[in-house]
């Protein structure tokens, strides 16, 4: 991958997966919000809120940050299967995005009774977001300290190529 | 960011290259393994969680679902399609 393809793929991985990051922390403090709320109101606009930003921002960041993390593996030089860093993100990447279109139908039902002040399910957005907030700095860090280990297809391939400083 | 990258990699395929897994990949896979068998557990047991659950055909679904239509709230909304089977 030429120089300029790869940076320009490498900054929109981290700006869609930090955004991701940053957009459930977002979502995680309106489900509080919506949880601790007693005014119907504050609780219809808070799940309307919650609605829009899942779909117009969670869901396309969520996707963007799955493409360009396996375009950035795939066609650089980590690889996808080589390294158990790059296999464990892909994993809470991928995780992270079903379970979020999974959940993406019971949200929309649940704005679509927002004006329901005693809302039985207040607890599920909260207990879903903090999981996804909880993976997604497990990914993030994940990809800053990158820590050792190589699977045995990337030893394979250290062996059969030049290694990944070479590439 | 790249630059560390080229770093960490040249630390890493030699840390990595004499052994099975490192210890944080076990420890991760422990992790994860436990919380698969506790979210199956929460599934066979509670039996209620999944994108269907606040779906309701009615009765079983939501317990103060006649609030919300008197509320003016439920009127009109169809639970999204294919989605509640139960």
């Amino acid at each position: 991958m030429p120089p300029r393809v790869r940076k320009f793929v490498l900054t929109a991985h981290v700006a869609s997966s930090v955004g991701w990051l940053g957009a459930v922390g977002v979502f995680l403090a309106l489900a509080i919000a919506g949880l601790t709320a007693d005014d119907a109101q504050v609780v219809r606009a808070v799940y309307l809120a919650m609605d829009s930003i899942a779909w117009f921002v969670l869901v396309p960041l969520s996707l963007a940050s799955l493409l360009t993390g396996l375009v950035q593996a795939l066609a650089g030089k980590w690889g996808l299967f080589r390294h158990y860093w790059v296999i464990v993100k892909l994993g809470i990447n991928l995780v992270a995005s079903v379970v979020l279109l999974l959940y993406m139908q019971t949200l929309s039902y649940l704005a679509g009774l927002a004006t329901e002040p005693t809302l039985s399910d207040g607890l599920s957005p909260v207990l879903h977001a903090g999981a996804a907030l909880l993976l997604l700095l497990v990914a993030t860090t994940l990809s800053v300290y990158k820590p050792a280990g190589m699977t045995r297809y990337g030893q394979r391939k250290q062996r059969q190529r030049p290694g990944p400083r070479a590439l | 960011m790249t630059e560390s990258y080229d770093d960490r990699g040249g630390e890493a395929d030699g840390e990595g290259s004499t052994a099975g897994p490192p210890r944080w990949v076990k420890v991760f896979g422990i992790i994860a393994l436990v919380l698969v068998v506790l979210v199956v557990v929460m599934l066979l047991v509670g039996g209620n969680h999944g994108p269907g659950r606040h779906v309701g055909d009615g009765a079983d679904s939501h317990s103060s679902s006649s609030n919300v239509d008197q509320a003016g709230a439920g009127v009109g909304r169809e639970p999204p399609a294919g989605v509640h089977t139960r």
